[in-house]
């Protein structure tokens, strides 16, 4: 039970740093800031 | 015996060679960056022409004579609408030529398919595409020859000019194209000849060298139009002041030669696939049924596979379209064009609830299926949800009483869903759950052994979850509540994120079922309804095919070379879209004829004639005179 | 066998019609979406001449903005959706001169005509801040050259779409009526220029007002001998802009601003021409004309309306101009309090397709209570018929 838990934290960690990572890639590559507090960009 | 194997299979060899060596000899010509001088020489010494000729071209280059300003007066009239000739007659060589480029690429995906798991039914199934695409070829052949005269006559000098800016360049066509028919007969009816052993692996290089002739005609056929949409290596009044290679290899020769790639593949599935789904509804016996049912379904896998990635290659060549004019591209997207779009909405959706429910009904063929049954309704449902947010439409040109009536030019409500990044998210998630569909009916008849096969299950969940989430999160946040910098941005996230879930998709499944547990599936036990998707993925396809072709023809307005060569014929508009959707229904209509015809020709290679005799049991040598 | 064959024939048969008919639906379904959407065709521009001597700076506006809207493709870019400056929402003018002062400004504008022109056919030369080609840092403008294909404006479209600019904001037109008359594709039909000098004289009123050919009212300056006093400049200029210099006893303001929108280059010309030469403009060397009927009894309403001209814009008892409504039948339109208050304050309310600002707004002032009076009680009764 506690190993199943694990695994699906797990997954879910490496895929949200993978997605993470992809978008400050991708808005890097362009120039950009993640942005993320809301401001306009400039 | 032995002897004459061995002499005919190095016959085949030294053909093979000569061949390939052609092939690279043709494909230096027209795709490396050579000078044209030594490229106008090389040819005519090749063909035979005279040098006077080759000098008077040259001459006429360093003269550099600007494109022709042909008056309505120099248009020839025939009574009937130039434009809409060439239309049609352009549209029929486009869908043939689509098909017979398209289908050798997966044959040849198949047959290798066949040799490497020895599983004769791949073979069976990969020659009999072919035999589909042999007589579409002389079709191809007839309307291409159809389109030059037709273009030649209607449009003289729009021809006279693209001849003097291409040159040689279209003979090398013409030679591309006797090796294309060459080759292709060779593979097609060297089938058999050369089914086993090594010679299987001649076929193979065969099939490898059809596919390369094929890529460079298409890529020398798009550069004509890509030409005409965005003209190089001519100057302001069109003089060619570049060489070939410049000239060919303008902004949009690439986009348009990918998208055309990946389009071809999965307009090709789509037509095999109604050719499979009709065999199977008239099968008589279970065998034939099933045997049909099988290739539907591998048809079906190969249009929808193909088809994942196209808009991102059609995202591509707008992106590109923007750069080389920003005025062409809002033409296309946001001017007069931009109802098309619904349509392309309307269709692409079709095309993606079609194949959806075909993998749906196919689900009841495997008993392992039952484990997923329970998705199916929630797929549906997002899938039609985000196909309506699509089809909203934005920007919309109304009449002043309509924008009063609507209170802006906007609706208050659905003028939220109707900008881009709403509809991009659509637009992803429609991929990604019809990507689920596919790999969920690809699980169906396994069970997986692998040791970590929780952790993979887990990380295909994780990897669902959080890009559908990114996607929705990235389209709402920088759409909404930030400026257009960000949107540009973050759409290529949403793209990447999609890409991402089909990559991971593949390649872990790919390793989670190695040595998987087949439950048994029952090829032939599928309903018939579900034989009609595979109708209406072609209809939906080849419509889209014209229209994506009205709008590439659409964007250059009243050019026939986009700023060279201005259209001064009585057919210099963009005509309503309701007149191109007739014209459409037309050639999708014509196309479906000639298909047919295409597939009772193919049956009728397999049909045998009962000798009389069998019949009245006289002497076949009476009745047939002896010859036999 | 042959049975079998049959049903075979028959069952193919069937499914073959099947899958057409399902076939040709979907594709009958797409086209009835094509043909529900809103139908619209892309029409290339069309030559037309234009006969420019006919050209006002009002229609030059018109040509202009039909320039913008049209054949330059202007507003598929410039439009609030941000793809590039709104230029409908910004006053240009104002705009041009902010970015003559900016410091990345590289040009050799001095102005903001030649701004403008300067960035329609060399946009590359100022970019907007945020309006650049993606990834050249505001170096590189997306905007294609205006003179150039695929466009391709020639220099008189290109001044039409420089006076729109600067007229929409109600800025001074400051660029020059062309004279010369290349092809210029635009879609309607201009007015025909008056002939003669009576033709002119006629069509703008101005006897109304000032003595000329021997007859005209007197709310203005005599103009026979016009050219003893003004030099042809000086004329041109006072029918231009007729309060910048005022004859000696008559108030400003009254004189209709607008006589150079509405006037052809070709009809000014004539004018001055006309009014320079004073063996012309006088009484003594010219056929007389008929001043324009009053048909209106001698009464003191009459009185009234013939000493302010009224006839020279509107039509009262049968006779007179159309610059401004008719009143032969204003009684029935207005009461007599409107109607007092159109005199007094012209521009309070206005006959709709009448433009503000041409009946002189000092009427009031010139007008004793007894004629205004009469003139009201007169007008009253003009019920039409």
């Amino acid at each position: 039970m506690i190993k199943n838990l694990q695994i699906w934290l797990a997954a879910f960690t490496v895929a949200f740093l993978y997605f993470y990572g992809l978008d400050h890639f991708i808005m890097s590559m362009q120039g950009l800031p993640l942005n993320m507090n809301l401001t306009p960009a400039q | 015996m032995k002897e004459s194997r061995y002499s005919s299979r190095l016959m085949w060899l030294t053909l093979l060679l000569i061949v390939v060596s052609g092939f690279f000899w043709s494909g230096t010509i027209s795709t490396t960056d050579i000078s044209g001088e030594w490229f106008s020489g090389a040819v005519a010494s090749v063909k035979n022409v005279s040098t006077d000729t080759t000098v008077n071209e040259e001459d006429a280059e360093l003269k550099l004579v600007p494109a022709p300003k042909p008056t309505r007066a120099d248009y020839p009239d025939i009574g009937v609408s130039s434009r809409s000739i060439v239309w049609v007659v352009a549209q029929m060589h486009l869908f043939f030529g689509a098909l017979v480029l398209a289908v050798p690429i997966f044959v040849l995906v198949i047959e290798f398919l066949g040799m490497y798991t020895g599983d004769s039914r791949y073979d069976d199934m990969a020659h009999e595409f072919m035999k589909i695409s042999i007589t579409a070829y002389s079709i191809t052949a007839l309307f291409g020859g159809t389109l030059a005269l037709s273009l030649f006559l209607l449009y003289p000098d729009l021809m006279a000019y693209l001849m003097r800016v291409f040159g040689a360049q279209m003979m090398v066509y013409a030679i591309l194209f006797f090796l294309e028919s060459m080759v292709l007969y060779i593979y097609y009816y060297g089938w058999d000849a050369l089914r086993y052993g090594n010679a299987k692996w001649v076929h193979l290089s065969l099939g490898l060298l059809l596919n390369g002739v094929g890529a460079t005609l298409m890529v020398t056929a798009n550069s004509w139009a890509t030409f005409m949409m965005a003209p190089s290596g001519v100057n302001e009044v069109g003089a060619v002041i570049g060489n070939i290679w410049e000239v060919m290899k303008g902004p949009l020769w690439n986009p348009i030669n990918l998208h055309r790639f990946i389009a071809n593949i999965a307009f090709g599935g789509a037509v095999v696939g109604a050719y499979a789904a009709y065999k199977c509804l008239a099968a008589r016996t279970a065998e034939a049924r099933a045997h049909y049912d099988w290739m539907g379904y591998t048809s079906n896998f190969i249009a929808i596979l193909a088809f994942l990635p196209l808009p991102f290659a059609g995202y591509w060549l707008m992106a590109e379209i923007y750069a080389y004019s920003q005025q062409m591209g809002i033409t296309a997207m946001g001017g007069i064009l931009a109802w098309l779009f619904i349509i392309q909405a309307v269709l692409i959706g079709t095309i993606l609830l079609a194949g959806n429910y075909y993998l749906w009904s196919g689900m009841s063929r495997t008993e392992g299926s039952k484990r997923y049954q329970g998705f199916i309704k929630y797929i549906a449902v997002v899938l039609v949800i985000c196909f309506l947010i699509w089809v909203t439409p934005h920007t919309l040109i109304l009449t002043s009483g309509e924008i009063a009536a609507l209170g802006g030019s906007n609706h208050p409500l659905l003028g939220a869903l109707g900008i881009m990044p709403a509809k991009n998210i659509a637009v992803n998630l429609m991929l990604i759950f019809t990507f689920m569909s596919f790999q969920i009916y690809r699980r169906s008849d396994k069970v997986a052994t692998v040791s970590w096969e929780k952790a993979g299950n887990a990380l295909m969940v994780a990897i669902y979850v959080v890009a559908i989430v990114n996607i929705i999160f990235v389209g709402v946040y920088y759409g909404y509540f930030t400026n257009t910098v960000y949107k540009v941005g973050s759409s290529v996230i949403q793209v990447v994120s999609t890409l991402t879930v089909i990559i991971c998709g593949v390649v872990l499944d790919a390793f989670l079922y190695r040595r998987a547990k087949t439950l048994p599936s029952h090829w032939g036990q599928v309903s018939n309804r579900a034989q009609y998707a595979l109708f209406a993925l072609p209809i939906a396809f080849t419509w889209l095919m014209a229209l994506m072709g009205y709008v590439r023809s659409s964007v250059r307005t009243h050019w026939h070379v986009y700023t060279v060569m201005k259209d001064t014929s009585p057919d210099n508009f963009i005509p309503t879209i309701g007149y191109a959707g007739n014209m459409m229904t037309i050639v999708t209509v014509m196309f479906v004829l000639f298909v047919l015809f295409i597939f009772w020709i193919a049956n009728l290679s397999g049909t045998k004639q009962i000798p009389p005799c069998a019949i009245n049991k006289v002497p076949a040598t009476e009745r047939v005179g002896g010859a036999a | 066998m042959s049975t079998e064959q049959k049903s075979d024939v028959k069952s193919g048969g069937n499914v073959l019609a099947k899958s057409m008919g399902f076939s040709l639906g979907l594709a009958l379904l797409f086209t009835l979406v094509a043909n529900l959407l809103p139908q619209m065709k892309g029409e290339a521009p069309v030559e037309q001449e234009v006969d420019l001597g006919a050209l006002t700076i009002e229609s030059f506006v018109a040509l202009g903005e039909s320039i913008f809207t049209g054949k330059g493709t202007c507003s598929l870019c410039h439009n609030d959706l941000g793809r590039a400056p709104d230029i409908l929402a910004l006053n240009m003018v104002e705009v041009a001169i902010q970015h003559l002062q900016d410091e990345r400004y590289k040009g050799n504008a001095t102005d903001a005509e030649s701004y403008l022109h300067e960035s329609l056919v060399d946009p590359g030369i100022y970019v907007v801040k945020g309006f650049g080609k993606k990834g050249s840092n505001d170096t590189i403008s997306p905007m294609p050259a205006i003179n150039k294909p695929p466009i391709e404006l020639s220099d008189i479209e290109i001044n039409a779409v420089i006076a729109y600019l600067q007229a929409k904001d109600g800025n001074d037109v400051t660029v020059l009526l062309p004279t010369e008359a290349p092809a210029v594709e635009i879609q309607s039909a201009e007015p025909i220029a008056a002939g003669t000098i009576e033709e002119v004289l006629a069509k703008y009123n101005c006897q109304a007002c000032h003595k000329v050919l021997g007859s005209g009212g007197d709310l203005g300056p005599d103009l026979e001998q016009i050219s003893t006093r003004l030099s042809p400049e000086k004329i041109r200029q006072s029918i231009i802009d007729p309060d910048v210099e005022i004859t000696q006893g008559f108030p400003p303001g009254v004189m209709p601003q607008n006589f150079a929108e509405q006037m052809m280059v070709k009809e000014l010309e004539m004018l001055v021409t006309f009014l320079a030469d004073s063996e012309m403009a006088s009484s003594e060397k010219t056929a007389r004309i008929s001043s324009p009927s009053t048909g209106v009894a001698d009464s003191e309403a009459g009185k009234v309306i013939a000493q302010f001209g009224c006839q020279a814009c509107h039509i009262i008892s049968g006779g007179g101009g159309e610059l401004g409504p008719s009143l032969e039948n204003v009684g029935a339109r207005l009461d007599a309090d409107q109607i007092r208050q159109s005199i007094i304050e012209p521009n309070a309310v206005l006959t709709e397709g009448f433009p503000s600002g041409v009946m002189p707004p000092n009427f009031a002032e010139q007008m004793s209570d007894a004629q205004l009076d009469a003139l009201v009680i007169f007008l009253v009764e003009q019920k039409g018929g």
